[in-house]
């Protein structure tokens, strides 16, 4: 392809569109209508995005298979992706795919989440330990959240849900809260850097 | 003294699968015999209930279902007990997802406080279901733009173009409230970039307990009306609204598991303490 396909085409395509959204943001303009029909032919993108991942994933499974490389899992992966899709090609509102997702989707993920349980307990019991005074600080606040937040607390005193929601309300906010602007920050400059063209990772790898 | 110093280190390397056993008994014991422990609500709950229950009859109100069945033993009270109490509102739901499961998700918790939605008399008059909006962030900025542009079809196929729950609903800024069952990406962050900021709609967040502490920042900003906060959010919710369920009985055992981990944490603490005096001692 050439240097205006590989290159000035899609900077073209970002700059116009991206600069479009920008404005549309922040002014109401007589263009918001297009800009509303460009977002909706996103959604309409996307769409056709989760074809490409459907093939993709298809595509490398299928040399798993081929190179027998744990060949059961990328063939039991495939058959139920390719069930499922069977079964809710009609409409996800069918009856059977609704069993199909209320009875073995919602079960498999749901234990899975639930063994975090286990796993949190035993890494608790494992890392958490006053080391330094920074860890001590760190392991006296989530023990007193812990605590505060656990209906028996209340049992012994209301003061410690209040110490609770103290911490989460003061010292966890100041916290997120800079992270919060700091990653702002990062997003308004990766949004410039794309506007102008500095940076170039999305068009998936360096562009000669 | 020196077994004694033996037995206190060895509280520090228990084999992990004994911390399992632990507390698989401190789940299980309360939710086969409740112990009926007080439960306080706290501020944020306090903020959600009070600004549903101002809601006037009739007022729009979305709920975004962004969240899969990993989220479900936290937020499933949550989606259950706030219908109930916009249905005993009297307020219009207008229910979407953004997240592929979330349609399904909402299925189910309508099916439970409506019935079979589809067949319900009340269906598009009162309550919908838009289903699944792709895009993540993007599909959230064009349901904020044009809500019927971006959900043409509801869940069961019906048009929505004339759909009265529907009517004088065009864009994020004429919901009155919107809830978002926040999970992940796209979840709050994108929410308020997306509907809250520019169309100044008022949010509250029903999350999972692992997310409550990276949002808390929007609610003492006044970006978010209200927080549910995992389990105990729901059990708050449930009992404010005078419905006890599923997460009032759930609170015992987290209550029951979360003193099991204080008590592993302290214990592991012992251990190491024993152990790092006895390594100073043989130094």
């Amino acid at each position: 392809m050439s240097m205006f396909g590989k290159r000035t085409l899609p900077f073209a395509i970002t700059f116009v569109f991206g600069f479009f959204m920008v404005i549309d943001f922040f002014f109401s303009t007589p263009a918001s209508a297009i800009a509303s029909n460009v977002n909706t032919s996103f959604v309409v993108v996307a769409n056709f995005a989760v074809i490409t991942a459907v093939g993709t994933v298809t595509l490398m499974h299928i040399r798993r298979i081929q190179k027998k490389q744990e060949w059961y899992n990328s063939l039991a992966l495939l058959v139920v992706l390719y069930l499922t899709i069977a079964i809710g090609w009609s409409s996800p509102s069918d009856p059977t795919y609704l069993w199909w997702f209320n009875n073995l989707f919602v079960p498999l993920e749901t234990t899975v989440f639930c063994l975090l349980a286990f796993y949190i307990s035993s890494a608790s019991y494992r890392v958490f330990r006053a080391r330094s005074k920074e860890a001590a600080l760190l392991l006296v606040s989530a023990v007193l959240v812990m605590w505060g937040r656990a209906p028996i607390s209340a049992v012994i005193s209301e003061g410690f849900a209040a110490i609770a929601d103290w911490m989460m309300a003061v010292p966890n906010t100041a916290g997120m809260r800079g992270i919060v602007i700091g990653i702002g920050i990062g997003v308004i400059s990766i949004g410039i850097r794309t506007l102008l063209g500095i940076e170039r990772g999305y068009l998936g790898g360096k562009v000669e | 003294m020196s077994e004694q110093g033996s037995f206190l280190t060895r509280l520090g390397k228990m084999d992990r699968r004994f911390m399992y056993v632990v507390i698989l008994i401190a789940v299980s014991i309360p939710l086969l015999r409740p112990l009926a422990l007080p439960l306080s609500v706290s501020p944020e709950t306090r903020l959600f209930y009070d600004y549903v229950q101002s809601l006037p009859s009739g007022a729009s109100v979305g709920l975004t279902f962004d969240c899969q069945p990993g989220a479900l033993p936290e937020l499933y009270p949550q989606m259950l007990a706030i219908l109930q109490h916009l249905k005993a509102r009297q307020t219009r739901m207008i229910c979407v997802a953004f997240f592929a499961e979330g349609a399904m998700i909402a299925h189910n918790a309508l099916t439970d406080v409506f019935g079979p939605p589809n067949s319900h008399p009340n269906y598009g008059k009162t309550f919908v279901n838009l289903g699944f909006i792709a895009g993540g962030e993007t599909g959230m900025a064009a349901f904020a733009k044009s809500v019927k542009g971006a959900a043409p079809q509801d869940y069961y196929g019906n048009p929505t173009a004339k759909m009265e729950v529907l009517s004088g609903v065009d864009t994020a800024k004429d919901f009155a409230l919107i809830i978002e069952f926040a999970y992940g990406t796209p979840g709050i962050p994108e929410i308020m970039r997306q509907m809250q900021s520019p169309y100044q709609v008022k949010i509250a967040a029903a999350a999972t307990a692992l997310i409550a502490t990276q949002i808390m920042p929007y609610l003492k900003s006044g970006q978010m009306v209200g927080m549910l906060t995992g389990l105990r959010g729901a059990a708050e919710y449930e009992n404010l609204i005078g419905k006890p369920g599923e997460a009032v009985a759930g609170m015992d055992a987290q209550s029951v598991a979360h003193v099991a981990i204080i008590l592993a944490i302290l214990v592991g603490n012992v251990g190491y303490y024993s152990e790092r005096r006895k390594q100073k001692r043989s130094m």
